[in-house]
């Protein structure tokens, strides 16, 4: 325990003690404090994220490509890049995306968001079915026998799980494609594969309480510990 | 009469206001944040081959960096980001910081703050470490550094260009890069890492996740992640490992100091998990047919 | 014009994407061949364009907040005066991070350097809403678990034993607990049992998502590529 608790005497840690209880507030229940926090929090974050988005890629990544001497603007000792003319067919495309803001002039929205999604899909299909379908399904379909050293002996517990989890993951799928129910090994392997998922979804809101929790200590060792100096 | 005010006390606690709840997890967090107990731990299967590695990693040798994360998941990401730079610095690595999220610049001057500066001041940016931080694009920007790291990044943080940094100097792309270690508060981040980063270029990538993220990434371990540090048990096991291994630093326990109220919100909810439910078969009472599902 | 060229843009551009995949690189040999040329700057340069295009989306997305928040207060709306926080945060926000306020003189250094204001305010306001937002969802979880999560049937009661495994084992307690067991038990050790949920049925169950999801995501792509599905409610 902090043998002297002490208030703190920065602003900014009083100006974000005091914003945390207006959030908290909510608790209680919905509130004209927490209202303006939740505002206060949609502005600041749309605003941040254009402010880092413009400075981070569109100034280095855009304009002072098309336009070199833009780059002592934000440095005046820099050296001058060399011109790359094809960059203006982004920069176009992206204040065709803007036009969406007109709703008689939104269709030429279409293009750039056309571009984006081609480019999205073009790239995932191949990652997807390498990373989550053939990667998963080698993965699944691992070593019959688990060997456990150099003396060849096997290890019997890791082959069972390994079974176990080739034999879920089948079962699973099963339900997947498979979910009115019903008799058969089919129908027992989609019973199975939903148990599987159940579990799966256990460990999933466990951890989500884990994480949620993680959350709200940090913000109350903020409030106890930083602002107040109780911890 | 006992069994009379038991079943009274069942239907109370049913009808009992959230606020009730919210009080009782205030205080439960609350005392035992000030009575900071730390617990023993030790690292997991699938913390061991993060530690591992990086215990393995030559001296010099450049290791990629992301810090996808935000305030929101800083409290279980950034013991581990503390965690791990102190590791590769005391290994002699040189690490090479970038972020996906806009929010992570300001994670990492943090990192500055709180581990660089303080426990490292010896090191000189651009020669131990890079900082080339964060830029637009999501998925298509670990796309573009496998092609070409200078295609997105054409100067660090500071402005020095690329080419004038010791730290890559033998560093063009993803692949020429012995380890990805990708810490990742939600999307994007380590699934796009696996995806668009260790898959396609052979590196191998070493994570760290938010809670929530890690019953699905377990299903990369150990063929596509080769370790994962699982939320805020993740980052105390590794503090713990830190701490075994350098018994002499001090190494700091964030991590290990947040699992104690950690461990009381859990056992609390499982109470309350038992209550709720023992209320509900109360009300509900037996079927029928006399079975009680 | 209007509905054909977009579908020919995704169609091009995702099959073009696709085949760089598989085509040579440059320093496979062949390096001269136009093909090899194609593939190598549409794979280098279609990413930098995109990742710019993502800028124009975060402006986009502050565009329409700030169209919307101000037809709000023009026509005094339910609720008006706080659409006017919003629009004045977030101007002053774009002032300060665009002019690098408080920084290195004029637009020089980097935007986070630490003695700019957009620092102080993200430490000040962006953080401290941001985490506290997220962290009310402790209480939410808290609550549901009292009150929503209730062994209903056989497959609840499954995810609330797994949810109670988990919880319990991954904390110092289940380790306690599972110390008070005989040798003999020691297989039914909480932090044991944990482990091998998380590793055997958890993965089991989330690979057979990625599956699925796999499947899916190569289906819509073929979909969308052959132009007959729409993405987002905005028909391409």
């Amino acid at each position: 325990m902090n043998p002297e608790p002490a208030l703190s005497t920065s602003v900014e840690v009083w100006i974000g003690a005091a914003l945390s209880l207006m959030v908290l507030s909510f608790l209680w229940r919905d509130n004209p404090c927490y209202k303006v926090a939740e505002h206060l929090f949609v502005g600041v974050s749309a605003g941040y994220w254009m402010v880092m988005g413009f400075w981070s890629t569109l100034w280095p990544n855009a304009i002072v490509k098309l336009v070199p001497t833009a780059a002592r603007v934000t440095d005046p000792t820099a050296g001058l890049p060399a011109r790359e003319p094809l960059i203006v067919i982004p920069l176009v495309l992206g204040c065709l995306m803007l036009l969406r803001l007109w709703p008689r002039l939104a269709w030429l929205g279409r293009w750039p968001t056309a571009f984006a999604v081609g480019t999205t899909l073009g790239y995932n299909l191949v990652r997807y079915i390498r990373s989550d379908f053939l990667a998963q399904l080698h993965a699944a379909v691992a070593p019959g026998l688990v060997i456990a050293g150099a003396d060849g002996a096997v290890n019997w517990a890791a082959t069972v799980d390994q079974w176990v989890l080739l034999a879920g993951t089948a079962c699973a799928l099963a339900y997947f494609t498979y979910t009115r129910g019903g008799q058969g090994l089919r129908g027992g392997m989609a019973r199975t594969g939903l148990m599987v998922l159940m579990v799966a979804f256990g460990a999933s809101f466990a951890y989500a309480v884990m994480a949620r929790v993680a959350v709200l200590v940090s913000r109350l060792q903020f409030l106890l510990g930083d602002w107040l100096g109780l911890v | 009469m006992r069994r009379a005010t038991g079943v009274g006390i069942l239907e109370g606690l049913g009808r009992l206001d959230r606020r009730w709840l919210y009080l009782m997890l205030f205080v439960a967090l609350g005392v035992t944040l000030v009575a900071r107990p730390l617990l023993p731990e030790s690292p997991s299967v699938f913390t061991r081959p993060v530690f591992a590695r990086i215990e393995s990693l030559a001296r010099g040798a450049p290791v990629l960096v992301a810090l996808d994360y935000s305030p929101a998941s800083a409290p279980e990401i950034e013991p581990m980001a503390q965690a791990l730079t102190r590791h590769l610095f005391l290994q002699g690595a040189r690490p090479v910081f970038v972020t996906l999220w806009p929010e992570g610049n300001n994670m990492l001057q943090r990192l500055r703050e709180q581990v660089f500066e303080p426990e490292f001041p010896d090191l000189v940016e651009g020669i131990d470490f890079a900082a080339l931080g964060y830029k637009a694009g999501g998925r298509m920007v670990i796309n573009a550094l496998r092609q070409d790291l200078r295609s997105m990044y054409t100067a660090d943080l500071r402005g020095v260009p690329l080419d004038s940094l010791p730290a890559l100097a033998h560093v063009a792309r993803l692949d020429q890069f012995p380890l990805i270690v990708a810490l990742s508060g939600g999307t994007p981040g380590l699934k796009e890492w696996v995806l668009y980063g260790g898959d396609p270029t052979g590196t191998p990538v070493a994570g760290g996740c938010t809670g929530i993220g890690t019953p699905e990434f377990l299903a990369y371990f150990p063929a596509q992640l080769l370790g994962l540090l699982g939320g805020l048990k993740g980052a105390s096991e590794y503090e713990a490992a830190l701490a075994e291994r350098y018994p002499a630093l001090g190494i700091p326990r964030r991590a290990g100091r947040a699992m104690g109220p950690q461990t009381v919100a859990h056992v609390l909810i499982l109470l309350f998990l038992v209550l709720g439910n023992l209320s509900y078969l109360r009300r509900r009472g037996p079927r029928r047919d006399g079975r009680r599902t | 014009m209007k509905r054909l060229l977009p579908k020919v843009i995704t169609s091009g551009v995702g099959i073009l994407l696709i085949l760089t995949a598989f085509g040579a690189r440059p320093g496979d040999g062949g390096a001269g061949t136009w093909p090899v040329r194609v593939f190598d700057y549409v794979d280098r340069n279609f990413t930098v364009w995109f990742n710019i295009l993502a800028v124009f989306a975060f402006i986009l997305g502050g565009a329409s907040l700030l169209k919307g928040h101000m037809q709000r207060v023009m026509q005094r709306r339910p609720d008006w005066p706080y659409s006017v926080i919003t629009l004045v945060s977030f101007i002053a926000v774009l002032v300060i991070g665009l002019g690098k306020l408080g920084g290195p003189p004029g637009l020089q250094g980097e935007v986070t350097d630490p003695a700019a204001w957009l620092m102080v305010v993200f430490a000040a306001i962006y953080e401290p809403l941001m985490a506290t937002l997220f962290s009310l969802l402790a209480f939410f979880v808290a609550s549901a678990a009292y009150r929503a999560f209730r062994l209903r049937s056989r497959e609840a009661s499954v995810l609330l034993g797994a949810a109670f495994v988990v919880l319990l084992g991954r904390t110092p307690l289940g380790t306690w607990l599972s110390d008070l067991l005989p040798r003999g038990l020691s297989f039914l050790r909480i932090d044991t049992l944990s482990m091998w949920v998380m590793r055997v049925p958890n993965v089991a169950g989330q690979r057979a998502v990625l599956i699925g999801i796999a499947v899916g995501v190569a289906a819509l792509t073929l979909r969308i590529l052959a132009g007959r599905g729409s993405v987002e409610g905005d028909r391409i």
